[in-house]
């Protein structure tokens, strides 16, 4: 046998999901250590979670725009985590309103494209965490 | 075409809904407000109600009732003549556009639609093509689709603590990059491949089977549950971004360099 050549394991096993999304918020997090932009940590993140969907069947991420330009990824129900437009990267809830959700689903707007987007984020709500 | 006040009544009309419903419908929902043809396509005041038919459709796939073979354009234009339905010309063509398998489950849930009238009494004319364009992107997710139809679990998407073993744990805090030295819980057989020029060859499941690929690169990061790649490029991709790789789905690794970090 071919030393470094080694068999590790075979067939498709789902592993959590929210444990490999521990280690995609890890890249988000050095990414933004080191100098990406917004548009670039969504897209690093959007790649990574299109990974970890394929891994875990019942695990899911929707990416959203919002009309500020800040980028959001929605989990199960209400979980969310946001990208701003000045790099910071928060982790939150969908509510109804501003005063109950980092997203909320109250405020849409038409944005150029003919999509409809969320409006800017709101940091301040309960549940909110600031990630970087 | 519909208002964005539209999408805020369906989101409010979901939470009413199950658990599990919600979970389903949800990232559809989302997804359909970033498809402006979709959004275009529909006369104001129409999208909770093709929203509820889609739902109804969604459901239905529980019974798996989609077996009939979809009928020649002729064949289905007929079927729609007297109903209440919109544009079945153009559903028709729209459809047929769509790449296999997914073109099949939307004609099915489409055919299914025109079938139940049921489904459409719901207080107005329901248009094929927008339906048609609804279900193409609940349809393409259709593995979670399934996961969640057959009583699967729907995972948290945010990590916990517990998440993190106690290496992993220490790392983060201290905010130190991996070794194989470091991290203790990593075999000398996976910590040799850290830093070295691979192939890796894994199988992914999807939708249509399990596909296999071959990516190339330096490993990044190594672990007993992931690696990651700074890949050179894989079938069907670039390779400028990280590959996280599950270690579950890996079927073999070749290291083409002696290099080691």
């Amino acid at each position: 046998m071919n030393p470094d050549f080694w068999i590790i394991s075979s067939g498709p096993v789902a592993l959590p999901g929210r444990a490999l999304n521990r280690e995609a918020i890890r890249r988000l997090e050095l990414a933004h250590d080191a100098g990406w932009n917004c548009d670039k940590l969504a897209e690093l993140y959007d790649d990574l979670k299109t990974q970890i969907e394929r891994l875990s069947p019942g695990w899911r991420a929707t990416r959203i725009i919002c009309s500020d330009g800040s980028h959001g990824f929605v989990g199960e129900l209400r979980p969310v985590l946001v990208i701003m437009t000045d790099r910071s990267i928060y982790t939150g809830l969908l509510g109804r309103t501003p005063a109950d959700g980092l997203l909320y689903t109250t405020g849409f707007s038409l944005s150029p494209s003919g999509a409809v987007a969320f409006p800017p984020p709101n940091p301040s709500a309960p549940g909110t965490t600031r990630v970087r | 075409m519909i208002q964005p006040v539209e999408i805020e009544r369906a989101f409010d009309s979901l939470r009413l809904q199950p658990t599990s419903v919600q979970a389903l419908l949800q990232p559809v929902l989302i997804r359909a407000m970033q498809d402006p043809p979709l959004l275009q396509g529909l006369r104001a005041n129409t999208f909770e109600r093709h929203f509820i038919v889609l739902a109804q459709l969604i459901l239905d796939l529980r019974n798996d009732p989609f077996r009939e073979q979809f009928p020649a354009s002729g064949a289905f234009l007929h079927l729609t003549v007297g109903e209440d339905l919109e544009q079945p010309a153009e559903a028709y063509e729209y459809v047929r556009t769509l790449a296999s398998p997914l073109r099949e489950r939307v004609e099915g849930s489409l055919f299914h639609a025109i079938h139940r009238a049921a489904l459409r009494s719901t207080g107005g004319p329901i248009n094929l093509l927008s339906l048609a364009r609804f279900l193409r992107i609940a349809l393409s997710d259709l593995p979670f689709i399934a996961h969640v139809l057959s009583g699967g679990e729907v995972e948290d998407f945010l990590p916990t603590d517990k998440d993190l073993s106690p290496e992993a744990a220490w790392r983060v805090d201290q905010r130190i990059e991996p070794t194989s030295h470091q991290n203790a819980a990593l075999s000398p057989q996976l910590a040799r491949f850290l830093g070295a020029a691979v192939e890796v060859l894994t199988v992914v499941p999807t939708s249509s089977g399990s596909h296999v690929f071959l990516a190339i690169g330096t490993v990044l990061e190594i672990s007993p549950t992931h690696l990651i790649l700074q890949s050179l490029g894989s079938l069907g991709r670039a390779g400028e971004e990280p590959l996280l790789v599950s270690l579950a789905n890996v079927i073999a690794v070749h290291k083409l360099s002696g290099a080691a970090a």
